[in-house]
């Protein structure tokens, strides 16, 4: 009876120590998934965010200007590399864009202002030529 | 206390930690930083952009710097010139980025490095 119980107290402490490592093991991997999620979430933001002002840079669009602001040059039929044209940027009606900025070395002027909601911002600037002067295009956009 | 079974729950506690510690470690590094693309894509702006205008004015440049990497330590290489700003910054790594132009016949190299 004593060694049974003596056993028991063994089996006892053992499962507490197991359950307890168990239960620790499974709320960390729960809040390591937690935070890997909104760490994908916030990466993807970014990764579009970046790739979206990339591609306006260096893309001629006439219906979008986010899909492209560059110059093309329709007697070379080719886009000329770091020319821009940023006032396209003034038909911008996209809602999570809080801010279009344009500054040139004596100039600052504000294309677009707009209140999303969200509070998670990514202020981005890329530098080309616009009328012959170095132009910085500042974006503010917001993850909707 | 059946001292055996002690030290099989003493052990298994330390391979569940090892274990944990693996897990976690892993997850760490897979995490992925786009500032670095960001950079690059802001460097090749610059040299594209000085590559264009032709006559390389070294107090525009500079202030081109400036203005696209605001206090960062940050080196432009060209036509045997070397300017260095902020040169007393620490850093950790650094990016280059070389373009390359015609003048007077001659190619020219340019790189822009700009240490983190």
């Amino acid at each position: 009876m004593q060694k049974g119980l003596l056993f028991s107290f063994d089996l006892l402490f053992a499962s507490i120590l197991w359950f307890l490592m168990i239960f620790l093991i499974l709320y960390s991997l729960n809040q390591s998934i937690e935070s890997s999620a909104l760490e994908i979430k916030k990466i993807e933001f970014q990764k579009n965010a970046l790739m979206q002002m990339d591609s306006m840079m260096k893309n001629f669009d006439e219906n979008n200007a986010l899909n492209g602001i560059a110059f093309e040059n329709f007697a070379k039929k080719r886009i000329e590399t770091a020319k821009i044209e940023p006032e396209k940027l003034l038909q911008v009606k996209e809602k999570s864009i809080k801010e279009i900025k344009l500054i040139t070395k004596n100039n600052s002027k504000t294309l677009i202002e707009n209140n999303p909601k969200s509070k998670e911002c990514l202020s981005l600037q890329r530098m080309g030529i616009s009328n012959n002067e170095k132009t910085i295009v500042r974006i503010v956009v917001c993850n909707e | 206390m059946n001292e055996k079974a002690a030290y099989l729950t003493i052990e298994a506690i330390i391979s569940l930690l090892a274990l944990t510690a693996i897990i976690a470690s892993q997850n760490a590094n897979n995490q992925v930083n786009l500032t670095e693309l960001y950079q690059v894509q802001k460097q090749a702006d610059l040299i594209r952009v000085w590559v264009i205008s032709e006559n390389l004015n070294q107090d525009e440049m500079i202030s081109d710097v400036n203005s696209m990497f605001p206090e960062k330590k940050t080196a432009i290489e060209f036509e045997d010139n070397l300017i260095e700003l902020n040169k007393q910054k620490k850093y950790s790594n650094s990016i280059a980025l070389k373009g390359f132009y015609w003048k007077n016949n001659k190619l020219n190299e340019i790189k822009l490095t700009v240490f983190n």
